[in-house]
């Protein structure tokens, strides 16, 4: 009895997700469908989604410390399932199709089927990086966002 | 044992005997979408790295999750016809391709036909290979659900009928196991993995494309074989050493084009190829796998003739050496 208790607070705690906090910057993530209503896009927030559509990952930052944060980088990998359709809030991030060489989409190729190597397209991009310019001074938030569609 | 064949696009006729009789229409090959699997959790979790005091820290952001649910959608499509003989029945092919997310199953309506065309039932292509074989493929009543048909597979089912399809069109209507729906609607629970259903741009209903038989628009095909024997001795006699000259007519008549056509012959046991001999339209070929439309690959003659537009005879020929 004491071990179950003891397993469903090791659960409790894996899965309860509120936004990290280490030190005074917050992440918190979001996923939006987007949703054409008479010739209007409107954003929706889905858990659930059918290939085809079209949704938007938000990633919100916040510095809830009393000192500058500097150096701010914001990692997101493509999650699988999805393809890349471009920037949205924040800018144009880094992009990289392997993991390793980040750049924008125009430096980075992709091995075609005979060998030699293509441009790369948004699709094959697996992972995106934005480095923010400004540091975040105490109190101060920000967004940014990328398009992506379900395979 | 393969005699001889010709090979019209992706399909090939082998035959056995002499002659081989095809009726050629283009297959249609499907693109292969991976589509994400219904039930899919599709999860994200960014991260962020920043320094303050010269300190640098990465935290992770919560995890986001994103169910996929099962969308229906599916095509009904016509399938080329075949020219096995098929009694005093002639049967219309439809494929049933599932182009969901989900493994789904469709129910096969009762087909529609005008014209001179009279439906007689539906038969289940239980070979898979596109044509209806009496003895093989049985009858199956309108309304049958077919089976579980995994993303972009296939099921194949013929309507039978007599009478004759010059100007007639025929009409098979298929339905998800959903019934026809109004699109975007969504059935809560009833998918894949507990995920919902979503009706895709089918309303869950397709009538199978009609399609309108007119003769101009195919191209008939028929190889004919024959042989040419001349012994040391000046006679017909098969016997050791005598050289036996092949010929493979390829005849094409109706209309249009038969496209990517290839006849291949292997060379028979007991006999030996004579290098050089092979002929297109009486021009020699080559027999390396080079430029020129002829191979001999060690076990085997052909020759591509690309496209031909019909009407066209175009006639291969090559010897071998009994031995």
């Amino acid at each position: 009895m004491t071990r179950t208790t003891a397993r469903l607070a090791a659960m409790f705690a894996a899965f309860s997700a509120v936004p990290a906090l280490a030190g005074g910057i917050t992440l918190d993530a979001r996923v939006l469908r987007v949703e054409t209503v008479a010739g209007t896009e409107r954003l929706t927030p889905a858990a659930k989604a059918v290939p085809g559509d079209h949704m938007v990952y938000v990633l919100a930052y916040k510095n809830t410390g009393d000192q500058a944060a500097r150096d701010v980088v914001l990692n997101n990998p493509v999650p699988a399932d999805m393809l890349y359709r471009g920037a949205g809030d924040g800018g144009e991030p880094e992009m990289s199709v392997d993991g390793v060489q980040f750049g924008p989409l125009a430096s980075l190729t992709v091995a075609g089927t005979d060998g030699s190597r293509r441009p790369a397209r948004l699709t094959d991009v697996r992972q995106l990086r934005w480095h923010l310019n400004q540091a975040i001074a105490p109190g101060a938030s920000g967004q940014v966002s990328f398009h992506a569609v379900v395979r | 044992m393969r005699l001889l064949e010709l090979r019209i696009g992706r399909r090939a006729w082998a035959g056995a005997v002499a002659s081989a009789t095809a009726l050629i229409a283009c297959l249609s090959i499907n693109p292969v979408h991976a589509a994400t699997e219904a039930g899919t959790a599709i999860r994200n979790v960014a991260q962020v790295q920043y320094g303050i005091d010269g300190q640098t820290s990465t935290i992770a952001s919560n995890p986001v999750s994103t169910r996929v649910d099962e969308l229906i959608d599916f095509t009904v499509d016509p399938l080329p016809a075949c020219s096995n003989p098929t009694g005093d029945v002639t049967a219309v092919g439809f494929e049933i391709l599932n182009t969901g997310n989900g493994d789904e199953s469709f129910i096969i309506g009762e087909p529609v036909a005008t014209g001179n065309f009279q439906v007689t039932g539906l038969a289940a292509d239980a070979n898979d290979n596109g044509c209806y074989e009496p003895g093989i493929d049985p009858r199956i009543p309108a309304g049958t659900e077919t089976p579980l048909l995994r993303p972009f597979a296939r099921y194949r089912v013929f309507v039978l009928g007599t009478g004759t399809l010059d100007g007639s069109t025929v009409e098979l209507p298929v339905s998800s196991r959903f019934g026809r729906r109004r699109v975007g609607e969504v059935i809560t629970g009833a998918g894949e993995s507990g995920s919902d259903v979503v009706i895709g741009g089918t309303g869950g209903h397709v009538n199978g494309r009609p399609i309108r038989t007119t003769s101009v628009q195919e191209v008939q095909a028929e190889l004919v074989k024959t042989q040419a024997i001349k012994a040391r001795d000046g006679s017909e006699t098969p016997m050791r050493g005598a050289i036996i000259t092949y010929t493979l007519e390829g005849r094409f008549t109706g209309g249009g084009t038969a496209s990517d056509v290839v006849i291949a012959d292997p060379i028979p046991a007991g006999t030996a190829y004579v290098a050089g001999s092979l002929k297109l339209d009486g021009a020699a070929l080559s027999d390396a796998g080079d430029g020129d439309a002829g191979n001999f690959n060690g076990s085997g003659i052909s020759v591509a003739l690309g496209n031909v537009p019909a009407p066209a005879t175009r006639t291969v020929s090559f010897q071998v050496r009994i031995q």
